[in-house]
């Protein structure tokens, strides 16, 4: 593939009420837009509390955004790589996965976080956020497929997980991705950077 | 990395209009330039505000507006708008209360592609902010109003385009503001606080009804508020675009350029009067060449703007649900039409999300036929409902969390973006307005209803929420006590939005973040107290007196010490510590000089031109070196008072005022005249040396203008 794929875009689905109140992300958005030298590259924190089915409180970073959406089909825990993506298609959904994963850890971590909305570590959406090299086509479904099969492989594990394809032509590219069964978070991490 | 050498992919993009694609190539260039240090930043910074892209209080990241002439919006744009902020931005679109669009947190190096895919669905960002004609404003319901005069719809746009890169709308020293009202009474237009503001009217002239409007003159908000003047009782319509091409031509003439502050035309109305102003203006007008594109552009709207409905009118439907009658009371609007409505979209904080954007698209498709506007009240208006579809709308509203009711109460606050992003904001307007929201469904439901009183909202006094026309005002304001400072809001009462905003407010008092809500209650609980039959607050306040007024709220001024009340030392929704950061803004950044920008087209025009030598393209490479040559020509003549709507003779002009003068070195203007005899068919040879003659020209020019 002779594109450039970099705006990789993931999502955590979380249990929980449909409208959770997010207020307390940001306390621990205060503290991680202060970090120095943030992989992230955080520029500031995103207020979006008040709309419903929105893009929640977030974390808008020159690498990836970070955060708690409420977009449909559900709040979860969302990431959404804009850079500093190499290697194969595989590599670099691996990659995405890596880094979502180290900020959910660190997420879940935060006294903050409300404990209402535990992960679903098994239940993701998986986009690529680039309609212009990227559209939502059968074509570029043949194209990314395989490596992005590869790469939920070696982060659920081979034959673990179904991937279903969005089809909508007006969304973009994207994935629901469902476990078999749900490896915690820790293991998925330790198998995204292993 | 793209670099300044790498080519753009033209290509790709060969399927937009030759202009915009080309418009949007040189903003491409341009910031590759500026990236390589090949361009002055203070010329790029203007340049780029030209293009919609403005930076944001963040650094590295921007914000761009995207300009929605008159808040129309096709189902395509919608769709288009809800792609692009998904991919680029935060995967919000923000309405903003000139009728624009706008999305935050955007790398740079994305906004040349949003600005090509915006331009797919004949979307541009040009001229969306900087010393030029702004977005031109008309009432959302403009064509299906029951008061107007007539539609405006189509003289607002022939403006609007006709303004578009004008030549004489180029050497502003600040912003300028158009807008259009279908009738004197009613708020949409807001004409009187405009540089133009139009107001429909129809007069008799030798027994034909003549369609015109009453012009209003200097109005503007800002920092310091003033109310325009009426400029003429009528002025026809086919006299509109001409009038405000001579006014441009006065404002670029003798507007301040210096003292940013006093660079609105209404300082230089107020400096001249209007009676010389009136004069400079019509002496203007009589010297215009006439322009094919006065008459044009208004066939062109009346050709192409022909709003119908999707569906025939049909009998309103009897709602026995409580919540879709509570719906179509507050949120639906009758036609001037028989059988159809107009539906409010109320958006709190003005804010659509992408994909709410787009299924509202698709409902649209459904009802209507790209009738939709956005409205300076940060809303969107579904136009040419038929009735009997009211609530099938309403249930696919409800589906996408858009139906929420009070649309145009006083729940429904107006806000500007403030200290979420914009360098100026002192206190957290959108805070403050989401806070209010919350408390209006819970706490203050009984006030959430009222359609006699509007809150406007802003982040710091210059008034981006319009705060001086609401009934009820705030702008952001620092209050400080001992060692620590606490976000407060300045309270604004006397303001109207009625009769085309006819009284702007003055402060009141101080209010803390986190008491506006009380303040609130109090003063509607006063209002209807004291209210005689009619009155609005701004009369009550009027007839009471602002002393009375302020003893009723200047308790809220007293601010507790921190150790007292710790809580108000934080602002609305942000759990840690308030300190007040403010930036330059960049919406009165330095004004660049209309021969800077020439100048500076000429470097890249040569610049181009000596990529196309690299690429074997001898002729191309030719005409654009010659066309940089007579860019810098511009330049000079600029600073002898030619205008380029003059349409002078570029080549005869320059030699006459600067080779025969023996102020330009006489063999680099020799080059010039000998390219522009050669014409574009040359050998390669001969056209890489006019490139080198033309860098020559090009610098004598810079020296020239350096000393002007």
């Amino acid at each position: 593939m002779d594109k450039d794929l970099q705006r990789i875009e993931l999502k955590m689905l979380v249990d929980g009420p449909d409208q959770p109140n997010l207020d307390s992300l940001l306390s621990v958005f205060d503290r991680w837009r202060k970090q120095d030298n943030a992989p992230s590259e955080w520029i500031d924190l995103a207020d979006y509390a008040h709309m419903p089915k929105g893009p929640g409180v977030l974390m808008a970073g020159k690498r990836e955004n970070f955060g708690v959406n409420l977009i449909d089909p559900g709040p979860g825990i969302f990431f959404t790589g804009k850079k500093d993506y190499s290697g194969s298609t595989a590599d670099r959904f691996v990659e995405a996965f890596r880094r979502c994963l180290t900020l959910a850890g660190a997420l879940l971590a935060e006294t903050e976080y409300p404990a209402a909305h535990s992960p679903r570590t098994g239940d993701w959406l998986v986009v690529v956020n680039d309609r212009l090299d990227f559209p939502n086509t059968a074509e570029t479904d043949g194209e990314i497929r395989p490596g992005l099969e590869a790469a939920l492989g070696r982060v659920f594990g081979e034959g673990t997980f179904t991937l279903t394809r969005d089809e909508d032509p007006s969304h973009r590219l994207g994935y629901r991705v469902q476990a078999a069964s749900a490896l915690s978070l820790g293991e998925l991490a330790s198998r995204a950077n292993g | 990395m793209a670099t300044a050498t790498t080519p753009i992919n033209s290509e790709r993009w060969a399927h937009l209009p030759e202009g915009m694609r080309q418009e949007i190539d040189v903003f491409e260039t341009e910031l590759r330039r500026v990236q390589a240090g090949q361009m002055s930043e203070k010329v790029f910074l203007e340049f780029r505000l030209r293009h919609g892209t403005y930076g944001q209080r963040q650094e590295g990241v921007q914000m761009q507006r995207i300009k929605i002439p008159m808040g129309m919006l096709t189902a395509d744009q919608m769709t288009k708008l809800a792609d692009i902020t998904e991919e680029y931005a935060v995967g919000v679109c923000h309405i903003t209360t000139r009728q624009d669009i706008q999305c935050h947190f955007v790398d740079i190096n994305d906004s040349p592609n949003m600005m090509r895919r915006l331009a797919e669905a004949g979307i541009t960002t040009k001229e969306a902010c900087g010393n030029t004609v702004r977005n031109v404003t008309c009432c959302p319901t403009a064509g299906v109003c029951q008061d107007e005069a007539f539609d405006a719809t189509p003289h607002a746009w022939a403006m609007a385009y006709f303004m578009l890169r004008h030549s004489d709308a180029q050497n502003f020293g600040r912003k300028f503001k158009i807008s259009y009202s279908g009738c004197a009474d009613h708020a949409c237009g807001l004409a009187r606080m405009h540089d133009i503001g139009a107001v429909a009217k129809i007069q008799e002239i030798d027994g034909r009804q003549v369609e015109g409007f009453e012009v209003y003159v200097g109005g503007g908000l800002g920092s310091l508020p003033h109310q325009a003047k009426l400029y003429s009782e009528f002025v026809p319509a086919d006299e509109m675009l001409p009038l405000a091409q001579s006014i441009a031509r006065v404002f670029a003439r003798l507007g301040e350029k210096q003292n940013r502050s006093k660079a609105r035309m209404k300082f230089l109305l107020a400096k001249l009067g209007m009676d010389e102003f009136r004069r400079l203006v019509a002496e203007e007008r009589a010297r215009l060449p006439k322009d094919p594109a006065w008459d044009a552009q208004i066939a062109k709207a009346c050709a192409e703007i022909d709003e119908q409905p999707l569906k025939p009118p049909s009998a309103m439907p009897t709602a026995s649900d409580p919540e879709l009658a509570r719906w179509l009371d507050t949120n639906v609007h009758p036609h001037k039409q028989d059988g159809y409505s107009m539906v409010e979209v109320f958006l709190p904080l003005g804010d659509i999300s992408s994909e709410q954007m787009r299924r509202l698209a698709d409902l649209c498709r459904k009802h209507v036929k790209n009738t939709i506007r956005t409205s300076v009240d940060q809303n969107l208006l579904i136009r040419w409902v038929t009735n009997e579809d009211l609530p099938a709308v309403y249930q696919g509203l409800k589906e996408l969390e858009l139906a929420e009711m009070g649309a145009g109460r006083l729940q429904d606050i107006t806000a500007c973006p403030g200290t979420d992003s914009c360098k100026l904001g002192i206190s957290s307007s959108r805070g403050l307005a989401a806070d209010l929201h919350k408390k209006f469904k819970n706490g203050m439901s009984d006030l959430a209803d009222r359609d006699d009183l509007k809150i406007k909202i802003s982040g710091c006094f210059n008034s981006c929420g319009q705060h001086h026309i609401a009934d009820i005002g705030l702008f952001g304001s620092v209050q400080r006590k001992g060692q620590k400072t606490a976000p407060v809001f300045q309270l604004v009462l006397g303001g109207t939005t009625k009769s085309n905003a006819k009284s702007y407010g003055l402060t009141v008092s101080k209010v803390s973040s986190h008491q506006v809500s009380d303040a609130i209650r109090k003063l509607t609980t006063f209002y209807d107290a004291e209210k005689k039959e009619g009155e609005t607050l701004a009369d009550v306040v009027e007839r009471v007196g602002r002393a009375r007024i302020r003893d009723l709220v200047g308790g809220y001024s007293a601010l507790p010490t921190y150790e007292q009340a710790p809580e108000l030392y934080k602002d609305i929704r942000q759990p840690w510590e308030y300190t007040k950061s403010i930036g330059v803004g960049e919406c009165a950044g330095e004004m660049i000089d209309q021969a800077e920008f020439l100048l500076e087209d000429a470097d890249r025009l040569n610049f181009e031109a000596s990529l196309a030598l690299e690429e074997g393209k001898s002729g191309d490479a030719a005409a654009k070196s010659f066309e940089g040559c007579k860019k810098a020509a511009d330049a000079l003549l600029f600073t002898k008072g030619l205008l380029l709507s003059d349409n002078y003779d570029t080549v005869g002009e320059f030699r006459k005022l600067f080779y025969d003068t023996d102020v330009f070195l006489k063999p680099f203007a020799e080059n010039f005249f000998r390219a522009a005899d050669e014409g574009s068919e040359v050998s390669a040879e001969r056209a890489r040396l006019r490139t080198e003659e033309a860098t020559l020209f090009i610098e004598c020019a810079q020296g020239v203008y350096s000393q002007a």
